[in-house]
């Protein structure tokens, strides 16, 4: 992990590959907790991470067809009982 | 009114308007879908439910009743959840995630399903509570 030390007001750039522009990430207010302010091309989605873990598992959930689905509940739901 | 609607599972539904379910706050990353309908198999009971889209016919999810796990699964929800649903009893459900091997199904019990039953309103709210998001159904020796 790369660690920066900054202050308010100032931002760190991370540049994207084969020109597909930057994202900016600025430091607004120090203090008990910090606030950022981030700016991406568009077509980048920013999370925070704890919402992001949900993302995964609903994207995960809705994924989830085994080939015969209600087969597989039915399974599930006997082995439930 | 009645509409019917395509569906990948179950082919084509009637789904009563009043029964439709409208995401206030919506799944987490599936923010342009909103309407829902709650489908059951009568074979199967009510402690399973279908969560079925009714804007993508290829988008459903699995819903469990927690109930069974209630001796320490106990969402607690903030008091602004009226805003979102509306005031009343809700219903839980936690997204389940069924792969192949069906042993390994686990359910989100950190951002479980709210319904309100009256105003037909659901969300998905992450909970202050330190619950597991990948929680396994079965247990490993069953």
């Amino acid at each position: 992990m790369l660690i920066i030390t900054r202050k308010a007001d100032e931002s760190i750039i991370i540049e994207l590959e084969d020109g597909k522009g930057n994202i900016e990430i600025k430091v607004l207010e120090v203090g008990n907790q910090i606030r950022l302010g981030i700016e991406t091309p568009a077509g980048y989605k920013v999370w925070r991470n704890e919402i992001y873990q949900n993302v995964l598992a609903n994207r995960q959930a809705a994924s989830s067809v085994p080939a015969n689905l209600l087969d597989a509940v039915t399974k599930l739901s006997e082995k439930l009982k | 009114m009645i509409m019917k609607y395509r569906t990948r599972d179950f082919g084509e539904i009637e789904i009563n308007d009043s029964d439709i379910l409208t995401f206030t706050q919506p799944l987490f990353g599936f923010e342009d879908y909103r309407r829902f309908a709650l489908i059951y198999n009568h074979e199967i009971g009510e402690s399973l439910a279908w969560l079925q889209s009714l804007d993508d016919p290829e988008l459903c999810f699995i819903l469990f009743d927690p109930t069974p796990l209630s001796s320490f699964f106990r969402p607690e929800l903030p008091k602004s959840v009226e805003n979102i649903l509306g005031k009343g009893d809700y219903i839980c459900w936690v997204l389940c995630a069924i792969p192949d091997d069906i042993r390994k199904a686990t359910v989100n019990l950190k951002s479980p399903i709210f319904i309100n039953p009256i105003t037909k309103k659901v969300a998905q709210i992450m909970l202050d509570q330190n619950y597991p998001i990948r929680f396994p159904l079965i247990k490993e020796d069953a």
